[in-house]
């Protein structure tokens, strides 16, 4: 099973960052959407949306998020700040909004907030931002955990379906 | 949540208050851009004129704003009016119609955290649900942008067009425009009884010149 975390608190925000996933996931298995707010059921994969730029309220419910330290997970964006929080990782105050290059090809950024130096990832991608180039797609160094600073269901979702095809076809 | 809806007049725009209103969101004003660029990459043009029609058989308030159109220039505009609309109608989020551009989709993100209020795009990535909603609304081809899409087309009802390999019924790709005459939520529906066409180049659009806004 593939769990989609939503971490909207808006439903007009799921829309735009849970339902394009939701579509990319069910080709490879049964798909499960959890709420930020609600306790996560086990998957074998974990996809952890974005947000609205404007919302935070997910930083509340840290504690939902707690039992994926183990699992095999891919956190976008807001995912992404979550993930690097669990793992203590500094995250900054850096703002973009649009498309940008990346060493895996271009991608479109939606984010606030970013780990200019990680210590438990490897780097996979860095992009080039106005305030200095900064990794943007990395991997847990011992973990099957991974994030991206930017939105891969918008220009690479194959990212997305390499990881669903290596953590989830097939299970049940 | 009191939103403001950006609204060109077309299925996008239109299926997006739709959504919103149907989550339970106050759409409390529509946003309009009447821009002299008819080539805007930002917002649609034809038939902007009749605008107001739409929002009053929605009974929805409009609030329109001129702009050159010029880039840069249509983004102040719209920020301009974005923050009369959040002093006015005391909107917290701006809902937008954009499905696939990331150009569209970054510039209302960037004048949204600007202006300080929510961004939606509800529609974003979401074109496979879109065409089926497509089919509850009365909807016309206002204009046309590029081979192989003929004069024939223009004002014909979208659900009637056979539209050649390669282009579908969302038109993501630019290459027609729509003007929506009805949907669920309209208290009214508007009828065009007369309208003349210009069209050169697979480049084409319509001018209204009768219509009726008429009792449901």
């Amino acid at each position: 099973m593939i769990s989609i975390i939503s971490t909207c608190s808006e439903r007009l925000s799921e829309k735009e960052f849970v339902d394009p996933l939701v579509r990319i996931a069910k080709k490879f298995g049964e798909v499960k959407i959890f709420n930020y707010k609600e306790q996560i059921q086990k998957a074998d994969a974990y996809i952890i949306s974005g947000t609205a730029l404007a919302d935070f309220d997910y930083e509340n419910y840290m504690k939902n998020f707690s039992n994926l330290k183990n699992e095999n997970v891919l956190g976008i964006c807001a995912g992404y700040q979550i993930i690097m929080s669990l793992f203590d990782e500094h995250l900054s105050e850096k703002k973009y909004i649009g498309v940008a290059k990346t060493d895996i090809g271009k991608a479109y950024f939606l984010f606030s907030k970013m780990v200019e130096r990680p210590t438990n990832f490897i780097t996979l991608a860095t992009a080039e931002f106005p305030f200095g180039k900064i990794p943007v797609y990395l991997k847990h160094k011992s973990r099957n955990i991974f994030v991206t600073a930017f939105h891969p269901e918008v220009y690479n979702v194959e990212l997305i379906e390499n990881f669903l095809r290596k953590y989830a076809e097939g299970r049940i | 949540m009191k939103v403001a809806v950006a609204f060109s007049g077309g299925k996008d725009s239109t299926y997006a208050i739709k959504l919103a209103k149907d989550m339970g969101y106050d759409v409390a004003c529509l946003i309009s851009a009447i821009s002299k660029n008819e080539h805007s990459y930002m917002f649609h043009t034809p038939l902007m004129s009749l605008v107001s029609v739409q929002a009053d058989a929605m009974e929805i308030p409009i609030l329109k704003f001129a702009t050159s159109g010029k880039k840069d220039v249509e983004l102040t505009d719209l920020k301009d009016a974005l923050k009369k609309a959040k002093k006015d109608f005391e909107i917290e989020g701006l809902v937008t119609g954009a499905i696939r551009s990331t150009y569209q989709a970054t510039n209302f993100e960037r004048v949204c955290d600007d202006v300080g209020i929510w961004c939606f795009n509800p529609l974003w990535l979401n074109e496979s649900v879109i065409d089926d909603e497509l089919k509850k609304m009365d909807i016309i081809i206002s204009a046309v942008a590029g081979y192989p899409l003929k004069e024939d087309i223009l004002g014909m009802h979208l659900n009637e067009v056979n539209f050649p390999e390669g282009i579908n019924k969302v038109g993501e790709g630019g290459e027609f425009e729509t003007f929506v005459l009805d949907a669920t939520f309209f208290k009214k529906r508007i009828a065009i009884d007369e309208f003349d066409k210009e069209y050169e180049n697979y480049n084409g659009r319509i001018i209204v010149k009768k219509f009726r806004v008429v009792e449901k």
